[in-house]
């Protein structure tokens, strides 16, 4: 009998250490969305459109144009790359993480959207910080010359421009027609330092029951032509790598809402 | 009568044995110096050549020094550079051996004068046949990993196995080139040198010629030297540095990096649609691909004409006149081609200064390298 109570108890034991789940980790991931006035980028070309009915004017697309901006621009977004460098998670101690040193984002290739930036030890995570572009201690002529990102944001350097280091941001499209390009390029013009810092307050109390978390960058785009200052297409339509002026109005633009940050318990 | 009979005995067996002298001049046997079986004396080799296999032969590595401002060579393990590979990869490049006929090599539509290009705006191919493509320069592609102007190859041993069979090209088969190349005794010797290999297969056809390839690496025009600081550019060359580096000629968007090319695929604006030829949507299927072809490096092109993937343009006049006048609009057109219509609308004295630069990427050490050649 004796010999009995003990088995039920011992296969009780058992039991509760097969159904117990034990302390969780916490993965952290950074995911990177891109919406325009708030719904999801939409991409052109939007589909084939190159077809029967598609060829002459894009009957099946419209104008080929379906965004606006502020200053009453229709058009299209078909490229943008930009580069996010110096991501820190803070915790309430003060202490500071390095998740990644640059990040590449092609907003038309899924695989750029999300860092792992590994496991979180438990504690009190209140703050995450990162910039926007590089700065000039990270924007040094071909520093990254192995990354696959290296050729797409090459920056010049002439001797006359004293530029040199990686674009920021490439954003590409047509506005008033599909056959009129803009080129949004912004980086460090004469080189002066165009990089922005973000800083985001969260409130992110990792324990042994929280699991894997995502922290969610968003960038509105429209928001780049916009508070404090309305930017047209039409204000450089050869571009605008070497205008301080307008380089300065994105980077003002880009620190105002440009970006906003959602934390997502999985 | 008697004797008569024993003089045209005699004369016949000798015509006989005579004949039979001559007939008999092949001495069955291994004719391969390198086989253990060596047969000194054999005027044909009836495949009996048997080797020591358990002899290793020692490679040795081929030591590539990678140029400032370029990425790390993108090496398949299964392919490490040997100085024995690059020299088979040489002497396979320039011998006709491998066309059906004997009569044409991978040199003979990729010109060392030409920077490893075809002057003629198409090839032709041994049956007189010719494609619709300029044949690509071969220059630092071992730093790239798209290949052809549809990026229908992502490694050089992919590229390789194309023109061979191609019958616009070489018409040939692999089956009939590994069984050239297996009774042929130099080759099979250095085949065994370079990989250690009895039977010599396409794969190792396709590596030896892909080591040569990435051995080509030019890195010594007057621009190379000017970024070394060992030279100054002219007035005119540095004007047209300006207007290359700058959105006022925009051509590093495509052309930037120490590579001058961003190893991608853009429609540049040649063709209204439909496209005679969709470039990268041929190899996708993908409609927005369309009209897109793989930048080529602009170093050496000035001995690399004609220009684009058809060859349209005979001069960098009409490159850059291409450029200054717009460009056609189509559903694929690269964002980057942002004057379409309008142009670059660069002065004359522009054009030249443009042009100035673009020559100052040229390379007259890499056209006139013997070492280039076996």
């Amino acid at each position: 009998m004796k010999n009995l109570l003990f088995l039920s108890s011992l296969l009780l034991f058992v039991g509760c250490s097969k159904d117990s789940n034990g302390p969780q980790t916490t993965n952290l991931y950074i995911d990177f969305t891109h919406t325009v006035n708030g719904s999801d980028l939409i991409m052109y070309p939007f589909g084939s459109l190159i077809g029967e009915e598609c060829v002459e004017g894009h009957h099946c697309c419209g104008s080929g144009l379906n965004y606006t901006n502020s200053a009453g621009d229709n058009y299209n977004i078909e490229r943008l790359w930009y580069l996010i460098s110096d991501i820190y998670l803070h915790s309430s101690d003060g202490s500071s993480k390095l998740l990644k040193e640059v990040h590449f984002i092609d907003a038309d290739d899924p695989s750029t959207f999300s860092i792992d930036a590994g496991e979180l030890d438990n504690g009190i995570y209140s703050k995450i910080t990162f910039t926007m572009g590089l700065d000039s201690n990270l924007n040094i002529d071909n520093k990254y010359v192995n990354q696959s990102w290296h050729d797409s944001m090459f920056w010049p350097n002439t001797p006359m421009m004293g530029a040199g280091g990686y674009h920021y941001m490439k954003l590409e499209g047509s506005f008033d027609t599909v056959a009129t390009k803009y080129n949004a390029h912004t980086g460090p013009t004469m080189a002066m330092d165009m990089s922005f810092d973000k800083e985001f307050d969260i409130s992110l109390n990792v324990d042994d029951d929280l699991g894997d978390v995502n922290l969610s960058v968003n960038m509105e785009i429209n928001n780049w032509f916009q508070n404090p200052n309305t930017i047209s297409f039409h204000d450089f339509p050869n571009g605008m790598m070497g205008s301080m002026n307008m380089q300065h109005k994105f980077e003002a633009n880009g620190e105002a809402d440009v970006f906003s940050i959602t934390t997502i318990n999985r | 009568m008697i004797k008569l009979k024993k003089v045209l005995y005699t004369l016949c067996c000798l015509i006989f044995l005579l004949s039979c002298k001559k007939d008999f001049p092949i001495i069955k046997g291994c004719t391969d110096k390198n086989a253990l079986n060596y047969n000194s004396s054999a005027t044909y080799d009836d495949g009996s050549c048997h080797y020591d296999t358990l002899t290793q032969y020692q490679t040795t590595p081929y030591m590539i020094v990678i140029p400032e401002g370029f990425p790390d060579m993108d090496i398949p393990e299964n392919n490490p550079m040997t100085v024995e590979g690059v020299e088979l990869g040489k002497k396979l490049f320039h011998d006709p051996i491998l066309s059906k006929d004997g009569t044409q090599s991978c040199a003979s539509c990729h010109l060392q004068s030409s920077s490893f290009s075809d002057p003629n705006r198409f090839s032709i191919g041994i049956n007189g046949l010719q494609g619709s493509r300029n044949a690509s320069a071969i220059i630092n592609l071992g730093f790239t990993n798209h290949f052809n102007w549809d990026g229908s190859a992502s490694t050089l041993e992919e590229q390789g196995f194309e023109p061979v069979v191609n019958p616009i090209e070489m018409n040939n088969t692999w089956p009939n080139v590994e069984n050239t190349l297996n009774s042929d005794s130099t080759y099979k010797e250095l085949f065994r040198r370079a990989f250690n290999i009895q039977k010599i297969d396409s794969t190792h056809v396709v590596m030896a010629i892909a080591q040569f390839e990435r051995s080509l690496i030019s890195v010594n025009s007057r621009y190379d030297k000017y970024l070394r600081q060992e030279l100054q550019l002219t007035p005119s060359e540095l004007n047209g540095y300006v207007i290359f580096n700058s959105e006022q000629g925009d051509c590093f968007h495509c052309h930037g990096t120490n590579k001058l090319m961003d190893n991608s695929f853009h429609n540049n604006g040649l063709d209204s649609e439909p496209f005679l030829d969709n470039g990268l949507g041929e190899v996708t299927g993908l409609a927005p691909d369309y009209g897109k072809f793989k930048t080529p490096t602009l170093r050496n092109i000035e001995f690399s004409a004609p220009y684009m993937h058809d060859g349209r343009f005979a001069t960098l006049e009409e490159v850059v006149e291409h450029y200054n006048s717009g460009g056609k609009y189509s559903s694929t057109v690269d964002p980057l081609m942002k004057k379409l219509g309008v142009g670059l609308q660069l002065t004359n004295q522009q054009k030249q200064d443009l042009i100035a630069f673009l020559k100052a990427l040229s390379d007259p050490d890499f056209i006139n390298n013997p070492d280039s050649t076996p």
